[in-house]
């Protein structure tokens, strides 16, 4: 595990903002930190930075006890921070990124290819001499991002990444994303408030609330365990035809919505079978499996109390 | 300590203070009048002219200055302006450095901290020392080169201008040379770690000047001192003084390293 997290608690001002917190990460995956504003999704990140200290629980990264400046200070060479912080406003993109680049001490000539690699991923070259002040939020954006991958870490810590990102760009980040954690070995921690088509990228979640965990592990997991049945969307030429069929054989296994059927299938063996039965009798114009998603259970949670 | 990631800090300090016009340009405004203005006006008008005598303590210092630290070379109706140059104007070319490095230190950590750049610089992997030491740097070089720009632009007034007045080239001497070039630097040192050790605590950088212009106050009381003439600069004074405050610098650096807080700065508390 390249990180663990065991009954971390952080109290800020007298408030628990992280209550009793245990999780963990594996190499290469791409940990989904979720929960509404104020969940304690910041302070969890800077607790694994080593910016603020635990007052109980224990933090091991990368098999190191989190538990002086001295180890904080070096693993933050393997980790890189994207975070809402600004950059210099009076400096240019390329000398933002430069400052970077020597923190990290990044060879100068890798440096210069490397920024050169990623301005163009972000199409931003032909600004890299503009002040950042003279750039729009998604712009800025893009140079938070890149500022925080230009290191290569071993941890990347994303705070709401595709904030302010057009659709496009918020594609290129995930191809980038998912090609730092092919070649390069790259942990992702993604604390976000975007739901929408995060199991692409996302391996494992982890939803809080009042600094509590509430759920926690392996993305598929966790939405199977919350769907064990199999629902199958089946689309058909008329539906109030067909309304008959499932009444007498599916009774309260169905319903219908948007002249669709949604039909609860208990045993997954089951399946080919019962698509047999259904296209032999009614006319079908299609079936797919419903894929449930991180937004679904989120919200799902949400609805149910549990947020 | 990793001295790349120090100059990374220095040099960033460095490219930001050079891109604030409004902040570079403040920092030569009591360099010029020092430098420039006063001994013109001076060498100009006499000492015994209307402005000068508002000068407040220049005929109290002319009273307490004692004969031994005059010259016998020059004319006597000048030792006054003479010992006015070498010895009054010393403790104000000791204050060029403290301005100087107060504002630029001041709006290098608290203007971090107005801008919400300081948390991302406290991600990486950069150490306290490091980011302080890098921060002393950028404050320091500029101040310190100000300072002996200031003297070097004075000594050339006095020997040119002055020329006229004193028959004879009366800078730099030794008081001088001692006082810009070991005096100045650790005067500089101390003024910023001040400012940094204020700077945890306060939000803007005009609290963080204002703060550390009363720490600093027991220093300008010793240059009180001098300009009243109480207390000469000499160079045993100078090395003394110099010496003293080396000690302090250390001491005090140590204390800021170590009680500077990550957790305090992240959580502005």
């Amino acid at each position: 595990m390249i990180i663990n997290f065991n009954n971390v608690s952080k109290k800020i001002n007298g408030i628990n903002v992280v209550n009793d917190m245990s999780f963990s990460l594996a190499k290469g995956h791409v940990l989904a930190l979720l929960g509404p504003n104020g969940a304690g999704k910041t302070t969890t990140i800077r607790l694994l930075t080593g910016l603020i200290v635990p007052n109980n629980g224990d933090i091991v990264i990368f098999n190191q006890k989190l538990n002086s400046r001295k180890v904080a200070d070096k693993l933050r060479e393997k980790i890189s921070v994207q975070n809402d912080g600004s950059l210099y406003e009076n400096l240019s993109i390329i000398e933002n990124l430069r400052i970077w680049a020597n923190l990290y001490n990044i060879p100068a000539k890798r440096a210069m290819s490397d920024i050169a690699e990623l301005l163009d991923v972000f199409e931003l070259v032909s600004r890299s001499d503009d002040k950042v002040k003279q750039l729009s939020k998604g712009m800025r954006q893009k140079i938070l991002l890149i500022r925080s991958l230009l290191p290569k870490p071993k941890l990347l810590i994303l705070d709401e990444p595709t904030s302010g990102l057009d659709p496009q760009t918020s594609r290129k980040l995930i191809d980038c994303l998912e090609s730092y954690i092919e070649e390069k070995d790259t942990t992702i921690i993604m604390a976000t408030h975007q739901l929408d088509g995060l199991e692409q990228l996302a391996t494992d979640i982890l939803i809080m609330n009042s600094g509590r965990v509430i759920v926690q592990g392996e993305a598929n997991r966790l939405i199977n365990e919350h769907w064990p049945t199999t629902q199958l969307k089946i689309e058909l030429d008329n539906a109030n035809k067909a309304r008959d069929y499932f009444d007498q054989n599916f009774s309260n296994n169905y319903f219908f919505k948007n002249e669709k059927v949604y039909l609860t299938v208990k045993n997954k063996q089951s399946i080919p079978r019962i698509i047999a039965t259904i296209t032999s009798n009614v006319d079908v114009i299609g079936i797919n499996k419903v894929e449930h998603t991180i937004k679904e259970l989120y919200f799902d949670l949400l609805g149910k109390g549990v947020l | 300590m990793n001295k790349n990631r120090v100059v990374t800090i220095m040099n960033k300090e460095l490219l930001e203070i050079k891109k604030d016009k409004a902040t570079l340009t403040s920092l030569f405004i009591i360099p010029i009048i020092f430098s420039i203005i006063l001994p013109l006006l001076i060498i100009i008008g006499g000492t015994r002219n209307a402005l000068i005598q508002n000068v407040s303590g220049i005929n109290q210092f002319l009273g307490n200055l004692s004969v031994k630290f005059l010259p016998n070379n020059i004319p006597h109706s000048q030792i006054g302006t003479y010992a006015l140059f070498i010895y009054f104007f010393i403790p104000l070319f000791l204050l060029i450095p403290i301005i100087v490095s107060t504002v630029i230190a001041s709006t290098s950590f608290v203007g971090e901290k107005e801008n919400k750049t300081l948390e991302g610089l406290l991600y990486t992997p950069v150490t306290d020392s490091e980011l302080i030491l890098g921060k002393i740097m950028a404050a320091a070089i500029p101040s310190v080169f100000i300072t002996w720009g200031s003297i070097l632009i004075y000594g050339i007034i006095l020997d040119t201008v002055g020329l006229t007045i004193f028959g004879r080239v009366i800078f730099p001497n030794v008081v001088w040379i001692t006082v810009g070039f070991v005096l100045v630097p650790v005067i500089t040192f101390l003024s910023i770690l001040l400012v940094i050790m204020v700077s945890q605590r306060v939000s803007s950088s005009k609290s963080a000047q204002s703060v550390s212009m009363i720490l600093i106050l027991p220093l300008i009381g010793l240059i009180i001192s001098q300009a009243s003439g109480l207390l000469i600069f000499n160079v045993l004074v100078t090395l003394l003084l110099a010496f003293i405050l080396v000690i302090i610098d250390f001491v005090i650096f140590k204390i800021v390293v170590k009680k500077f807080n990550r957790e305090k700065i992240t959580l502005n508390l």
